[in-house]
């Protein structure tokens, strides 16, 4: 580490004595120097200030600031908590690479949050004896600041990658004892975001003439597929492997390793199975939220320990616990009418989400809790009102459609089924539908609904032969439908099925419920 | 009603007697009596616990705080960072909210060129980094700011503040132990409206200090906000008052009103709009109200979630642009049919 810093400060006198500055092609990357500092633009005198001041910046002294992400780092492959076919896939990229050298320079690492894509990497690479250089974009150079008298010194951000590649590519690091050397890029150039053009470039280059292996982090699928799309990847021979979140077992085993390591026991009202559920298979959640929940002061003791509970990362448990409350409604008669057991007022100040996402909630789930199709009609109704007035990005017609939306579903379920089943996600936020809404208004200009039901009603519906799509079109069109066996449309199908013939059994019901099934948005009551 | 401590004079407090009193006054109360320590912040118990042990064991993690606004999110921030600081607060803190530029650029320079800087701190604290109002935030400068958390992790830690956890995305809300904040309830807000009455030596009615909680809706700094300007404009806190200066329809007026359409009698409930109408009450106020009201309202739950879909629609209409006294006489109108027909129905049965 020390060797790395010297020489880096060496280059970079060497580098700005010529006038020129070099970008931070040398930026080595271990397990252990995380905290570099990089500052391509300063002065000469304090570029070497900065790098001599770097190794008391990270001593002994300072453990106790270590996290335990850090801390706990798998430091070999028996510590990883992937799926085992999954590291293969990773160590066979590896051994590829090492075996014909110059195929494949391409690697992927596709996956959530928190599932370990940069830790199996940082473990494989080790093991396979590769050195590890990461990219980290630089501070941006001001054009106008003073800092920089004349303009040839001046380089756009794309120009600052290149170079980095290039030389990170080509020239061994003189101090580095591991003989291989791959180039990890996590932190990409915001340019590259907004227009993926220049990056699409900067990758066809180097699939010439690069030397050393280039690995891709992502962790946002739609990103993922801007930045590398499919012709690309076949083009330049690139590689994916698309990580899943973090199994169950895994996640509670890895923090019971902590705890042992830890020598500390697990307060009683902390349930393991309970953080990994809050934290939806994200290790580095879940070991955070272990932290923030067990860490005490020395002189604390269990009785006075008051743990919270609001820590959750989209509170599942809370919300779940609400949306029983309305959904499974309990009533006290009272002289005056019923009352319920939990106001519908307090339920509403509970609600920590969205509106529109605590609305989709309800609607996702409230057939099955109803015993009546009488009732199931009345509060598709109450739920169509409510997506009407969730319709407005006003805050408080939005306050309204929600507590009008409660409020409906717990008065109209008069009889409430009796078995309990576990409410599922919205179908709106499953897997990639919610980073297609995104785009979806300059993908299809001609829908001027909302994105939701563009993306629920719209799409999955349009006739395929009449209509033409272009290529953006179709990846999304395909996105929705693609893949996964539970599409919108054939649970839509499935619903509507089971729905008819419920229908067909109960003689005299000519409510008006065929349209609300669809998922409840309905417009004719607009302008009522 | 009035309570005993009326003797004392209002104005008292503002006579230029002394220099330091009417500087005093001009300080808002809201930053006046702006928790300084966590045993004062009110609410929420459970998070600030969690905080206060990590403000004396130090190595706290990076945290996001959300929740509606006014429920000491950037308090409990604040107490956080002066605890852990102590007297290294001013170099040690960097705080950027929604009013300071905070693109690309800013995260990219000013957080990393403060993360980078070298501020001497025991072992076990950090530079501590506010970003307030974190939900209005670009998604590309989120972006840009994911790794500098991971990178500058051991002198740097970060804390965010927004009304919105969802609209920060999911690597930064992977790397932070995220806290919920709920809503202050009515008697937390109350009690610390009667502490600070009994500082400010403010004199009070009951129903005064019922207004303040009524009008601020859990939000404690609407809450103080109301208070003092009462306070400065009448020196006394009554429920006429504070109305008078938070400029809302009277809610028991509203209840009022709302109560003869539930007995179906139209023309005393129109003579109430009315009347709300010529004081020049804007349309949205005066459905907003109502709306409030009507949550409250001691009505069968089947009537009153009627009342409250035609409620809803009302103000959709009114939002959209159809704000004339018609509409609202509408409303009064079919809450009245509403109330005859599920008497209708009760007769029947």
């Amino acid at each position: 580490m020390e060797k790395i810093s010297k020489y880096n400060s060496t280059m970079h006198t060497l580098v700005s004595s010529k006038k020129r500055w070099v970008t931070p092609s040398f930026d080595s990357f271990t397990s252990d120097n995380v905290t570099q500092v990089k500052k391509p633009f300063t002065s000469r005198k304090r570029a070497i200030h900065q790098t001599g001041s770097r190794v008391p910046f990270i001593s002994a002294s300072q453990n106790k600031s270590v996290t335990w992400l850090e801390k706990y780092q798998p430091q070999n492959p028996d510590d990883l908590v992937i799926h085992n076919k999954k590291l293969k896939e990773v160590e066979d990229w590896f051994k590829n690479y090492v075996a014909r050298n110059s195929c494949n320079k391409y690697l992927i690492l596709n996956g959530p949050c928190g599932c370990g894509k940069t830790t199996v990497l940082r473990v494989i690479a080790k093991q396979f004896n590769f050195s590890i250089v990461e990219w980290i974009t630089p501070l941006d150079r001001d054009y106008n600041s003073d800092l920089i008298s004349d303009d040839q010194n001046y380089q756009n951000a794309v120009e600052i990658f290149d170079q980095f590649l290039s030389r990170a590519t080509r020239y061994p690091s003189l101090l580095s004892t591991m003989k291989l050397k791959l180039i990890l890029v996590k932190d990409f150039p915001n340019i590259f975001l907004q227009n993926s053009d220049t990056l699409h470039d900067i990758v066809r280059k180097f699939a010439l003439i690069n030397t050393c292996p280039i690995v891709f982090v992502c962790n946002d699928d739609i990103i993922a597929r801007n930045l590398f799309p499919e012709t690309l990847r076949k083009e330049c021979n690139m590689q994916t492997i698309n990580f899943n979140p973090v199994h169950c077992k895994a996640v509670i085993k890895a923090m019971q390793r902590i705890l042992e390591l830890e020598r500390t026991t697990l307060p009683s009202n902390i349930n393991l199975d309970h953080i990994y559920q809050s934290s939806g298979g994200d290790l580095r959640s879940a070991i955070l939220k272990l932290y923030f929940n067990i860490v005490k002061l020395d002189n604390e003791t269990e009785k006075d320990k008051v743990t919270t509970t609001c820590n959750e990362k989209d509170e599942n448990v809370d919300l779940f616990k609400l949306l029983g409350r309305v959904l499974y409604s309990k009533r006290n008669s009272g002289p005056d009418g019923y009352k319920f057991e939990h106001d519908p007022n307090d339920i509403l100040d509970a609600v920590s989400i969205q509106p529109v996402t605590f609305v989709g909630f309800l609607r996702e789930n409230y057939i099955s809790r109803f015993s009546d199709i009488n009732s199931v009609s009345n509060a598709a109704n109450k739920l169509s009102y409510a997506d009407i007035l969730l319709t407005q990005h006003n805050k408080e017609t939005n306050m309204m459609g929600v507590a009008f939306a409660i409020r409906g579903l717990m008065v109209e379920n008069n009889k409430p089924a009796k078995s309990f089943k576990p409410f599922v996600k919205p179908r709106f936020y499953e897997e990639g539908l919610t980073s297609i809404s995104n785009d979806i208004y300059t993908t299809f200009p001609e829908f001027q609904h909302s994105h939701r039901d563009i993306i629920l009603h719209t799409l999955p519906l349009l006739d395929k032969s009449s209509y033409v799509f272009d290529d953006s079109q179709k990846k999304i069109v395909n996105s929705i439908e693609g893949g996964n066996q539970r599409t919108v449309i054939k649970r839509m199908r499935k619903m509507e099925s089971r729905f008819s013939i419920q229908l067909d059994r109960i003689s005299d019901s000519n409510q008006p419920c065929d349209s609300t099934l669809k998922g409840g948005s309905i417009y004719h009551f607009g302008t009522t | 009603m009035e309570v005993d401590n009326k003797t004392i004079p209002g104005p008292s407090v503002f006579s230029s007697n002394s220099n330091e009193r009417s500087f005093q006054s001009s300080i808002p109360w809201i930053e006046k009596y702006r928790p300084q320590t966590f045993d004062d912040i009110v609410g929420n118990e459970e998070a600030i616990n969690r905080l206060k042990t990590f403000a004396i064991s130090g190595n706290a993690p990076n945290i996001i705080l959300s929740g509606p606004p006014g429920i000491g999110k950037t308090t409990t921030i604040m107490c956080l960072a002066r605890t852990l600081l102590g007297a290294a607060l001013k170099e040690a803190v960097l705080e950027l909210n929604a009013s300071n530029e905070r693109g690309i650029d800013t995260v990219r320079n000013k957080i990393k060129m403060f993360a980078q800087q070298k501020v001497t701190l025991p072992p076990g604290k950090h530079k501590i980094i506010i970003l307030d109002e974190a939900d209005s935030m670009t998604e590309g400068a989120q972006q840009a700011l994911r790794r500098t958390m991971e990178i500058y992790s051991r002198t740097t830690r970060f804390a965010l503040a927004c009304n919105n956890s969802e609209k920060i995305i999911e690597p930064i809300q992977s790397r932070c132990a995220i806290l919920r904040y709920k809503k202050l309830t009515d008697a937390q807000l109350l009690a610390k409206i009667l502490e600070i009455c009994d500082k400010e030596q403010v004199s009070y009615t009951n129903d005064g200090l019922e207004a303040i909680v009524f009008t601020a809706q859990g939000d404690m700094r609407q809450a103080l906000n109301n208070l003092q300007s009462t306070f400065n404009g009448f020196y006394h806190i009554s429920s006429l008052n504070v109305f008078k200066v938070c400029d809302e329809p009277h809610p028991l007026l509203v209840k009022d009103m709302l109560n003869q359409c539930v007995k179906g009698d139209i023309s005393k409930a129109y003579k109430i709009m009315a009347h709300l109408w010529k004081l020049g009450y804007a349309p949205e106020d005066i459905i907003g109200n109502i709306f409030k009201v009507a949550k409250n309202l001691e009505i069968k739950e089947q009537l009153k979630l009627e009342f409250v879909q035609e409620i809803g629609l009302t103000h959709l209409r009114i939002v959209e642009g159809v704000n004339s006294l018609l509409q609202l006489s509408g409303l009064l109108a079919k809450l009245c049919k509403l109330s005859m027909n599920q008497e209708k129905v009760n007769f029947n049965s």
